[in-house]
């Protein structure tokens, strides 16, 4: 039994104070959450899929 | 970073799960991370979070620098309470060096007033390596010239510039000095003994980086304090020693004059009997006058040892010390040969003084002549008079009027100057000088209930100052 359904995750993800980014095999930037973005001082956009 | 995602990506060794980096964001400003990263071998991604632990660096480097400072403080601080006399100049260099290093300053130094307050002299330096020594450029600089830095310290102000064009436009001349040095963070605290400004403890360097917080300048403070009350204390302890050693000498020197004196009597009585008795001839009268001026010249030198080590004054009454003064002067000019210029700027309003005349003529023609000795090629004189109300805590208080004479000749060595009012000291060579001169200057103003002050530096020459307490009445 989960207590969150994935929207949950997504938005703790999203909000938590602590900035959390994937990263894949080939150093590739998957998916930053907010706090990311402000820490790193770029959009989303300019981080995801492109930054290593 | 990426060697560690590397070898995560393909779980070899153990890299760190954690550990802290710096980066400079979109903006250029440099962020403290703390990062933990974990390897998700079943979506082939890293999870990574940061923390940004900039602030909390900030504060452990303050905290660490604060400590750091805090314990060269304490260390030093422990030399001043248990240094003597003798090293206490070595301890405020060692502290000088231990934080000029420690903040990455080009020059520590302390600047000491000088007991009239007009002056100030670089006293004590360290410099960086490559750095050239400045003490000996800024000796006796007048305190007038810095009127906003004076007006600063007395106001108990630290001075803290990290760039030259803070100073505000009446600093112009701080400024002008600063900049000779190319030097651009300042930072100054004052110190006080007695309730006075005695000095300044200073840091200059030529980066703008050097940066003193308001809890380095209390620690700066709190050294400060430890190097004046020790200075200080040397200074009265040495002042204590010299006078003690003058009285033993002027007792000393009382009893032998006295009893030698009573010889001289009886060998000057009957020589001067011997000079009536006709049965002499012509040639024996002869050797009894030598011998009868030979006597008399003894009893000028005891009656000088006998001045010396008198603790009333003769005949003082209240005079006008300008009036004497000039007089002096226009004696002293015929007696000076030709290559020494003598020059005389009497200031003072207030001259009435209790002394003997002929004592305040013997104390001038002492001290010039002891000048003049000092300038064999020739020079210049000064005698300047002007009042002051002195209330240093070892000094009667009151208005005094001041006499310099100050000359450019060879000057003394600090040694020299410990001695040179002893009587019989001198370094003149046998037969030109009795060693008297100063010491009977010295005894005399000290029956007046005046002091005495004598600063020199070899191959710079010496001032002499004299500090007489003005008399509100004429006692005729």
């Amino acid at each position: 039994m989960t207590l969150f359904n994935p929207i949950d995750y997504q938005n703790i993800f999203e909000h938590t104070g602590t900035a959390i980014a994937l990263i894949d095999a080939a150093h590739t930037i998957v998916e930053v959450n907010q706090e990311f973005v402000r820490l790193a001082g770029l959009s989303k956009d300019e981080i995801e899929g492109k930054l290593k | 970073m990426l060697q560690r995602h590397e070898q995560r990506v393909r779980a070899e060794g153990e890299p760190p799960s954690s550990y802290e980096f710096r980066f400079l964001d979109h903006h250029q400003i440099v962020h403290d991370v703390f990062i933990t990263v974990k390897w998700l071998d079943t979506v082939q991604q890293s999870i990574v979070s940061l923390f940004d632990i900039t602030d909390y660096k900030q504060h452990q480097h303050t905290l660490e620098r604060r400590l750091k400072l805090e314990k060269i403080i304490a260390e030093h601080s422990q030399n001043f309470i248990r240094s003597n006399e003798s090293d206490i100049d070595d301890a405020i260099r060692q502290v000088l060096q231990a934080i000029g290093e420690f903040s990455g300053v080009d020059r520590s130094y302390v600047f000491m007033y000088s007991e009239d307050e007009k002056t100030m002299s670089n006293t004590h330096e360290w410099c960086a390596p490559k750095v050239a020594p400045q003490i000996d450029l800024l000796q006796d600089l007048p305190v007038s010239r810095f009127a906003w830095l004076d007006s600063q310290l007395k106001s108990e102000q630290f001075i803290n510039v990290t760039d030259l064009t803070e100073l505000p436009p009446e600093a112009a001349p701080e400024k002008e000095i600063l900049s000779e040095q190319d030097i651009c963070s300042l930072a100054i605290v004052p110190l006080f003994f007695g309730g006075r400004l005695r000095g300044y403890l200073g840091f200059d360097s030529t980066s703008k980086n050097v940066r003193w917080s308001k809890d380095d300048f209390l620690l700066l403070q709190t050294i400060g304090n430890a190097i004046i009350n020790a200075f200080m204390r040397s200074r009265l302890e040495h002042q204590l020693m010299q006078s003690h050693k003058m009285d033993a000498i002027g007792r000393f020197a009382g009893g032998i004059a006295h009893d030698f004196n009573n010889i001289l009597a009886t060998i000057q009585g009957n020589s001067q009997l011997l000079l009536y008795s006709k049965k002499l001839t012509t040639k024996e009268l002869e050797l009894v006058d030598t011998i009868n001026h030979a006597s008399e010249s003894g009893s000028s030198l005891t009656r000088q040892l006998l001045a010396f080590s008198r603790d009333e004054p003769l005949s003082a009454k209240t005079i006008q010390a300008d009036k004497i003064l000039q007089q002096s002067i226009q004696m002293l000019k015929r007696l000076l040969p030709s290559n020494i210029d003598l020059k005389s700027v009497l200031e003072s309003t207030e001259n009435r003084i209790e002394m003997d005349p002929s004592q305040l003529e013997q104390i001038m023609m002492n001290l010039v002549l002891n000048s003049a000795d000092a300038m064999p090629k020739g020079g210049k004189i000064i005698i300047q008079t002007e009042n002051s109300n002195i209330h240093t805590a070892d000094k009667e208080p009151g208005l005094y009027l001041i006499i310099k004479v100050q000359d450019n000749g060879h000057g003394m060595a600090a040694e020299i100057i410990d001695k040179a009012l002893e009587p019989f000291f001198t370094t003149k060579a046998p037969h030109k000088g009795t060693g008297l001169g100063l010491s009977t200057a010295y005894s005399i103003i000290r029956q007046s209930s005046g002091y005495m002050e004598i600063y020199s530096t070899p191959k710079r020459g010496t001032r002499i100052n004299i500090y007489l307490p003005v008399r509100s009445h004429v006692s005729e």
